[in-house]
């Protein structure tokens, strides 16, 4: 019988987000990412030393700046640091520059060889061949182990995508991008079902293969809740199937202020805000304190976005795109009712486990 | 050589970005497959599509294929809402920069640079020391991918002895190599940057040592200043043109249709002084 899988988001963080886990988020700068999962490890761990690692095409967008702004991160793997045309991310960039709070790792890629490099590691391959990559200063040496045995920071040491000729005869040189594993995959969905079935419209970007690289958890965070009979109705839409995910968060808004086109366009005047905001520690310290700790329940947040803020961007010309989904959502009491069952059940299957 | 450019006065009727998206516009065919990013050369592909090259495909490395803006803004990124609603075709990155552009099915791409150096190679990525940059920039995105495979990139940037430079801060994305000549020894999709458009000036490979020359100068700029404002040894074509000002259709899709508010090339200060 399927697993139900509805978790709240404050608990999926402590289960799975622990000191030195590796995280990679679904989507792109403007695009399905899932920052109230990000919120919430900045309202759990603030005080915390957690020396997290992101993998993300995109690492400029409001949370992952907070968490970088907070001291939460240690390392970042990415091929962009701005939010494309609102700006650069000030946090990334004091970090980087001059290492406040503390100086993050930081190791590029272009865009095709880190998706090549989630490719292999969804293909469970330790590397990938790929045309980018033969030429330039990507093959500075990278990271390699993340940390040494004692806890302590390698210094970079592992080449990076070294160059091979085709071991077939066509003589064609290829670099050889090393498997990209990151412990935790958090992808931003449209809609799932209660058991992980998670539907998936819009761009892809990466995330074709980015859920399929987490060597541990792979977590979904849907705006809806539907009933599993949307997901057969359009089973190519559904990207992740259940049985490889481990928990469903329904937060509505969750992409927010990114889109999650269907339901709700990018917020572009925030991210100018919290952006322009950023340029100081102190401004970024008051964007964590109003968009991160201020508020208690969904209810707050979506305050916190505001009512009339978010009908605007609602609003949106790709609204038809979830259109054939809406029948089967599911309610928000509905999706209570199931996220009790789920509780208890995984209590129940925690305490005979503990029995064993 | 006759004495080109120097109308210096033209900078009262339209901004510098303007030029520069006009110039790289113009180098945009028909049939081109672009694969689009965003800054000016989104700006610079949209004036294409309207006026030179009405039916170029856009491909958006995100997924949107052939997406028509809808609504009265341009994309803010790649991901914008406005490119995935009216849109034939979404797929993922891998089909986009994997296959579409590695197979050379990409024809022309716009990228922009913080420097670049006389074969046409970019840095987007820092300056400084890699590890420890005094001055940290975006990162490639998909700018490596797009001038190893797209077949003909534009390049466009500032122009100043700091971004024209002999030698990259960062090697992000491959021109024609150090010495002009990687690409004959490993086989790419892509055949090299076309043309570097600055804010001064337009500049082609030479085609035996694919070395960028100087052969058009923007209407209020000279030979004299874009020789000044690069720090390599610029050769000037004995045939150098000067660049025609941007056309009344042009100025008028761009300050009507694509950037009315002057958010990406700030032809408003013109109207606010």
């Amino acid at each position: 019988m399927a697993k139900l899988k509805l978790m709240r988001v404050e608990d999926a963080v402590k289960r799975f987000v622990h000191t030195r886990t590796s995280l990679l988020s679904s989507g792109f700068p403007l695009m399905r990412k899932p920052q109230i999962f990000w919120r919430e490890i900045i309202r759990q761990h603030i005080n915390d030393k957690m020396d997290l690692q992101i993998i993300s095409p995109g690492v400029g967008d409001e949370t992952n700046g907070y968490m970088v702004a907070a001291g939460l991160v240690e390392s970042v793997v990415t091929v962009f640091i701005s939010q494309e045309r609102p700006g650069t991310n000030p946090s990334l960039r004091r970090s980087i520059e001059k290492g406040i709070p503390r100086r993050i790792r930081i190791e590029d890629l272009s865009n095709l060889a880190m998706n090549s490099g989630l490719l292999a590691a969804g293909l469970n391959v330790p590397f990938m061949p790929c045309l980018s990559g033969r030429w330039g200063d990507f093959r500075k040496p990278g990271f390699g182990r993340r940390f040494n045995e004692d806890g302590t920071i390698p210094v970079h040491h592992y080449p990076k995508e070294p160059v091979i000729k085709d071991p077939f005869g066509s003589e064609v040189d290829v670099a050889l991008i090393q498997g990209l594993y990151p412990d935790v995959s958090v992808l931003m969905a449209q809609a799932s079902d209660p058991y992980g079935n998670a539907l998936v419209v819009g761009q892809l970007a990466y995330d074709a293969w980015s859920p399929f690289a987490a060597r541990k958890h792979i977590i979904v965070v849907a705006d809806r809740i539907v009933d599993t009979a949307a997901c057969k109705q359009f089973p190519n839409l559904t990207l992740v199937p259940a049985f490889a995910v481990d928990a469903v968060i329904p937060w509505y808004g969750g992409s927010w202020p990114c889109n999650s086109v269907g339901h709700y366009a990018e917020d572009i005047p925030h991210m100018n805000e919290t952006l322009k905001r950023s340029k100081t520690p102190e401004g970024a310290a008051e964007c964590i304190q109003e968009y991160c700790l201020s508020y208690k329940d969904h209810d707050e947040y979506m305050e916190m976005i505001g009512k009339d803020n978010m009908k605007e961007l609602e609003a949106t010309p790709t609204k038809y795109l979830v259109d054939p989904f809406r029948e089967w959502f599911m309610s928000d009491s509905e999706v209570e009712i199931l996220m009790k069952q789920a509780e208890a059940e995984r209590a129940k299957a925690e305490v005979e486990s503990e029995a064993k | 050589m006759a004495k080109i450019g120097g109308k210096k006065e033209l900078l009262e009727k339209f901004v510098q970005p303007e030029m520069m998206c006009c110039a790289c516009a113009r180098h945009v065919p028909d049939e081109a497959i672009m694969d689009i990013g965003v800054g000016l050369g989104l700006v610079a592909a949209n004036l294409a599509k309207a006026i030179y090259a009405p039916d170029a495909v856009f491909m958006y490395e995100s997924g949107s294929i052939d997406a028509t803006v809808v609504g009265d803004r341009l994309p803010e990124g790649i991901d914008d809402s406005v490119i995935q609603a009216d849109t034939p075709c979404i797929t993922d990155l891998l089909h986009v920069l994997g296959w579409a552009t590695m197979s050379g099915k990409s024809t022309h791409t716009l990228l922009g640079f913080a420097q670049v150096d006389k074969f046409g190679n970019l840095n987007t990525t820092c300056m400084g020391n890699y590890y420890d940059p005094d001055i940290r920039f975006p990162g490639s995105g998909g700018a490596h991918d797009l001038g190893t495979g797209a077949v003909h990139p534009i390049l466009l940037g500032p122009q100043t002895r700091k971004s024209m430079v002999d030698k990259l801060d960062y090697k992000t994305t491959l021109g024609y190599g150090e010495d002009g000549h990687f690409r004959e020894r490993m086989w790419y999709p892509g055949k090299g940057p076309m043309v570097i458009v600055t804010n001064l000036g337009e500049y082609e490979p030479d085609p035996d040592t694919h070395e960028f020359i100087l052969t058009g100068v923007m209407p209020y700029s000279t030979v004299e200043e874009c020789v000044e404002n690069c720090s390599w040894d610029l050769k000037v074509s004995p045939d150098v043109k000067e660049i025609a000002p941007p056309t009344a259709e042009e100025t008028r899709m761009l300050r009507e249709v694509l950037d009315k508010e002057g958010k990406n090339t700030g032809w408003t200060k013109l109207v606010n002084k």
